[in-house]
Formats: structure tokens, C-alpha cells, sequence
């Protein structure tokens, strides 16, 4: 359907255009002494309020030639076709409706139709419609390309979704098993410990589940989760691991996607603790300046370690998904200052509206 | 009873240690010689202990179990523990090579240490096989000095020298000697990053910085660091058909 005749706004609006162009075209009959005031006005009120409704049509014209099966011929004849044809049929309702009135009452015709006149009303019916074919062109061709991209953008933002499921579902199973032996082990060496793991190992599971549904959470309910995981990992690493968390009172109600923090402690243990003998400790900081919340992860390092840092999937996944929630209003950067490595997620400070 | 079998645990967490030394406490014949929480402890205890069975983790830090096994030699009495490693699984099925997947029990612990048992002091041609497919060219070289053991990555590696009965290996400003012929050496490193540029040295390409003229009509290797090394005539086409 037009968008003028779904839209009854729009639709009054441009047919009081049309009513309008009618007075000039009266006055054009009038000072051409073809007829008088009212007379004119009479015969160009119907006639401009038909045309305009009329050169509507041409909307579903150029949806009938669709742009892929274009050829310059085709374009030239339909369009010229479709210009005469409307503006003939429109010239013999012009002169019907002038022709009416002598029949009704005995009268004078409206107008004075003569040739000339003929001619100058088939040629601006003629240009008027195929001016409205070149205007709903482009207008199509408009709507083309937006459709094009909002399909494209909607495409890109489940395709998006999709991966951000996928990633949060994502458990490392190394972490998982692992963490069962241990529980193996200590339900003979540490009974009661084997079964406070356990519950620390449910409680990570159940709380990244929970997460994985919600598309931002607290830095507090963050927190809680990379606590349970922490204290698994404690167990496994024994003494080797000591952890420290500072996250300052005005940075809890933050909001934040889910998942921003644990990857990072992840990390920290994977590529930092694990690989040094005599283990060490992990610094997590949070704080609130200037409206921007600072997320902070230290870790001590091995010094002739290869790899410089995190160029990992884990770290680039983690970029990835802040750019979609942020746009570019978070950075994420990371350094080595001698023997410890500093990871720092800077993002918008947005607070939660539930108390 | 023979006689008693002395075993070795390999693993960098304490808790699965803990795990199987419980699970052998059962086993009277085995006697526990050693623990160790690093691939790089565990090639000492290898060649000092010379344990009859090693339960080698293979996720492990800084050296895996698999590179223990490469570096060390050792092809017997080996069981496996990993608790995921989609791709070191993979190759163990490929080879069939049995390996315990944590967490295990009791008697699929008992199982694999009956199996090992079967096969003592038995080289297990699988386990070459394994070792080869998991790392076709080596990455680290280890060193034995005394009672100091280095890894040296195989890319900080500036050449190799040949001398006498030993190699020198010149890394990180460092020299150190190691028992083993150059040819020998020479095969197991990535034919791309190392050449040998003459009789008695083995450069790595990367870290070649400019190929001088040597006296008079012959070439010498300018290596990042500093080091200069002489090129043969046949060493030097061999650089200019790889470069």
C-alpha cells in the first residue's frame, strides 16, 4: 500500500497541497479569459483533487519494475507509457466534467477547452506524472536502503546475542574437572572442606547461569560470583594463592555486563599465579571517580615468561562484547611493570535504580 | 612378591597429588619415592630417582607432561592423569595410550596401575609415537648442570656451536654446554628457523641480522646480540635457498 493512503495525516496534508494548486490554476483560466472566477475554480477544485490522487498510482508502478530487472528501454517506455495513458484518461474526465454542465441545466460549458488548451492540460498531466514516478523512485530506493541496513543492523545484533550466549554458557572444563578432583581428594583429607567446595563450585555454576540470562547486573553481584570462585581456586592453589579485593562502597551498585571481572581473575591465576613457584597474590580493585567506574586486576608475573600479556581469546571476547554494550565508551588496557601485570577495565559509571 | 615397584607423582596441584597417593595406599608393592610440582622438578627426579612407574599430569605449567617425557626420554611406565585436553586426548586415543581422567576412581585407578604393571620396564613404542605428534620440532632445550637444571626456549636461541663431544648453546648472552652431537640436535629443531651455516654451527634465522663478507671469498653470519659465525660454501647456499 502507499505509505500516503496508510497515513491519514499525511494523505490530508497533501491533498490540501492539491486544493491549493487549484487556485492558481483558476487563476490562470480566468486571466486567459477562458472562464470566469467561479466558473474556473469549479472545473480545477475536482480535477487537481483527481490528479493528485491519480499520480499516487505511480507508486505501485515503480514497485512493479523492480531495480534489479532494470534496462534503460524498459525504464523509457513503461514510464512514458504510464505518463501518456494517466494523462489522457485524466483529459477525458476534464472534458466530461466540462462537458456535463451544458448537458444538465441547458448552460454554458465551465471552461473554454480549446485546442491549446487541451494541449497545455495533456502536457502538465503528462510531466506531473511522470514527475511523480521519478519522486517515488527515489523515495523507494530510500526505503530500499534502509530496510537493507536495519536488516543488516538486526542481523549483527542476534548474531551477537547468539555469541554472547554462547560465551557465557561457555564453563572451562578444565576449571570444572579439576575442581571435582579436588573435591575427590579432600572428601578423604578435609571432609568438611570437600563439602564447603562443593557449595562454593554450585554456587558459581548456579550464579553464571543466573547471570547469563540478564544483560547487566551490580559490580556487587559480580563480585559475589568471582568470591565463590575464588575461594575454589584457593583450594586448589593452596598457600600459592593470596587475593585481595578492594572494591570501594560506591562502586557495588554499579552496572556492568556480566562476566567483565571473573575473565580477568581468570586469567590473573591461569597466565600469572600458576606459572611462578612461589605463587603470590591477586590485587582486585574497584572504584568510582569522576563518574567512570575503574576495574583493576593485579597479578604478579613470571619474569622471562614469552608471551608479553593477554593476547588471548579470553581478553579480545571481552573487548568484543564491552564494544557492543559500551559502543566506545569503555576501555579496556592492560601494562607489565617489571615482574606484575595490570589489566584495567574502564567503563560509563552507570548506577542501579533499585535501591 | 618380586620386588617392590618405586613410583614417581607428577602434578602441579597439591590435592591431586593427595588423591593418588591415597588411591596406593592399597597397593603395598608401590613405594612412593617422590612428588613433584613441576615438569621441570619432575626431569630431575627422572633421571635421579629413576622411579619404575610415573603418574604425569599432563596440563602443567612451563613444561607439560608431555614435554617431561621428550626431554627426559623416558618411553616406559608412564600413566597419564589430565582432567581435559581436547587435543592431547585426542592423540592418546589416536595412539592408544591409556591415560586416567580426573576425577577417577579407585578402580579405574587400580586398572590403569595393573595395565602399567603388565608392561613394566617395556619401552612403549605409543608413547613415541604420542610425543613425536604432539611436537614435531622441539621448542625448549633442556640443560643439566650439576644439580641445576635450565629450559631454554628454543626461540631465544642466537646458534649452536660444535665442540668436541658437546654443544655450546648461545642464548640470552649465555653459553651452555650440553652433551649431544650437533646433527643430533640439528634433526630435532624446525628445519625453517634453524640452519646450519657450517660444520660446527647452527643458526637460528631469526636471529640473523646481516650475512658480511669473510676474508676472501668467504661469508660470516651477523647475529642479533652481536655474535659473528662463519658460513661454509655449502652452508652459505643452503641460507640462500632457504632466505
Amino acid at each position: 500500500m502507499h505509505p500516503f493512503l496508510s497515513d491519514n495525516r499525511k494523505l490530508f496534508r497533501y491533498m490540501l497541497a492539491w486544493l491549493t494548486a487549484s487556485l492558481p490554476a483558476a487563476a490562470a483560466l480566468h486571466w486567459s479569459g477562458r472562464a470566469g472566477w467561479p466558473q474556473g475554480l469549479l472545473f480545477a477544485l475536482p480535477l487537481c483533487l483527481v490528479l493528485g490522487f491519480s499520480v499516487l498510482s505511480a507508486y505501485y508502478v515503480c514497485r512493479a519494475l523492480p531495480y534489479a530487472q532494470r534496462r534503460l528501454a524498459r525504464v523509457v517506455g513503461l514510464f512514458g507509457a504510464a505518463s501518456l495513458v494517466s494523462a489522457g484518461a485524466w483529459l477525458l474526465l476534464a472534458l466530461a466534467w466540462n462537458g456535463i454542465w451544458p448537458l444538465l441545466d441547458a448552460g454554458q460549458p465551465l471552461v473554454r477547452l480549446d485546442d491549446d488548451a487541451q494541449g497545455v492540460l495533456f502536457i502538465a498531466a503528462a510531466c506531473l506524472y511522470l514527475l511523480s514516478l521519478l519522486a517515488h523512485d527515489v523515495l523507494i530506493a530510500f526505503d530500499n536502503a534502509r530496510d537493507a541496513t536495519e536488516r543488516a543492523a538486526a542481523m549483527r545484533a542476534l548474531a551477537r546475542e547468539a555469541e554472547l550466549q554462547m560465551l557465557r554458557s561457555q564453563v572451562d572444563p578444565h576449571f570444572l574437572f579439576n575442581s571435582l578432583n579436588s573435591i575427590c581428594a579432600l572428601i578423604d583429607l578435609a571432609p568438611a572442606d570437600a563439602r564447603a567446595m562443593t557449595i562454593d563450585l554450585a554456587e558459581f555454576f548456579r550464579r553464571t547461569l543466573a547471570l547469563s540470562a540478564r544483560t547487566e547486573i551490580t559490580l556487587a553481584e559480580e563480585v559475589a560470583l568471582c568470591e565463590h570462585y575464588l575461594a575454589i581456586e584457593k583450594r586448589r592453589f593452596g598457600a600459592k594463592l593470596a587475593v585481595e579485593l578492594q572494591i570501594e562502597a560506591e562502586a557495588r551498585p554499579c552496572l556492568l555486563p556480566p562476566m567483565c571481572l571473573q575473565p580477568l581473575i581468570e586469567n590473573a591465576l591461569k597466565h600469572g599465579i600458576r606459572h611462578l613457584d612461589a605463587g603470590g597474590m591477586v590485587s582486585v580493585r574497584a572504584a568510582v571517580r569522576d563518574g567512570w567506574l575503574h576495574l583493576t586486576v593485579a597479578n604478579p608475573i613470571d619474569e622471562l615468561a614469552v608471551s608479553a600479556g593477554p593476547g588471548g581469546v579470553g581478553l579480545k571476547n571481552l573487548r568484543e562484547r564491552l564494544g557492543v554494550f559500551y559502543d566506545t565508551r569503555a576501555r579496556i588496557r592492560w601494562w607489565r611493570e617489571a615482574a606484575s601485570f595490570h589489566i584495567e577495565l574502564t567503563l560509563p559509571g552507570l548506577e542501579s535504580r533499585e535501591p | 612378591m618380586s620386588h617392590t615397584l618405586r613410583a614417581l607423582i607428577v602434578d602441579d596441584e597439591s590435592l591431586a597429588r593427595h588423591l593418588i597417593r591415597e588411591y596406593l595406599q592399597r597397593h603395598t608393592d608401590i613405594d612412593l619415592v617422590g612428588e613433584c610440582d613441576s615438569g621441570l622438578q619432575a626431569v630431575r627426579d627422572i633421571d635421579t630417582l629413576e622411579p619404575d612407574l610415573i603418574f604425569l599430569d599432563i596440563q602443567m605449567p612451563k613444561l607439560t607432561g608431555l614435554e617431561v617425557l621428550a626431554l627426559t626420554g623416558r618411553r616406559s611406565g608412564v600413566i597419564f592423569t589430565t582432567a581435559y585436553d581436547a587435543y592431547a586426548l585426542q592423540a592418546f586415543d589416536l595412539h592408544a595410550v591409556d591415560y586416567l581422567l580426573k576425577p577417577f576412581s579407585q578402580e579405574r585407578f587400580d586398572a590403569a596401575l595393573a595395565r602399567a604393571r603388565a608392561m613394566l620396564g617395556r619401552s612403549q613404542p605409543a608413547l613415541d609415537a604420542l610425543i613425536a605428534a604432539s611436537a614435531p620440532w622441539l621448542e625448549r632445550v633442556l640443560i643439566r648442570d650439576r644439580e641445576q637444571v635450565h629450559v631454554i626456549l628454543v626461540s631465544s636461541i642466537d646458534y649452536i656451536e660444535a665442540q668436541d663431544d658437546y654443544i655450546a648453546i648461545h642464548a640470552e648472552g649465555k653459553c651452555y654446554l650440553k652433551t649431544q652431537s650437533l646433527a643430533d640436535i640439528e634433526a630435532r629443531l624446525d628445519p625453517k628457523g634453524f640452519v646450519r651455516v657450517h660444520r660446527s654451527y647452527l643458526i637460528n634465522l631469526a636471529r640473523l641480522q646481516t650475512i658480511e663478507r669473510h676474508g676472501k671469498d668467504g661469508h660470516a653470519a651477523r647475529l642479533a646480540g652481536g655474535h659473528k659465525v662463519p658460513i661454509s660454501r655449502t652452508g652459505y647456499e643452503r641460507l640462500r635457498t632457504i632466505i
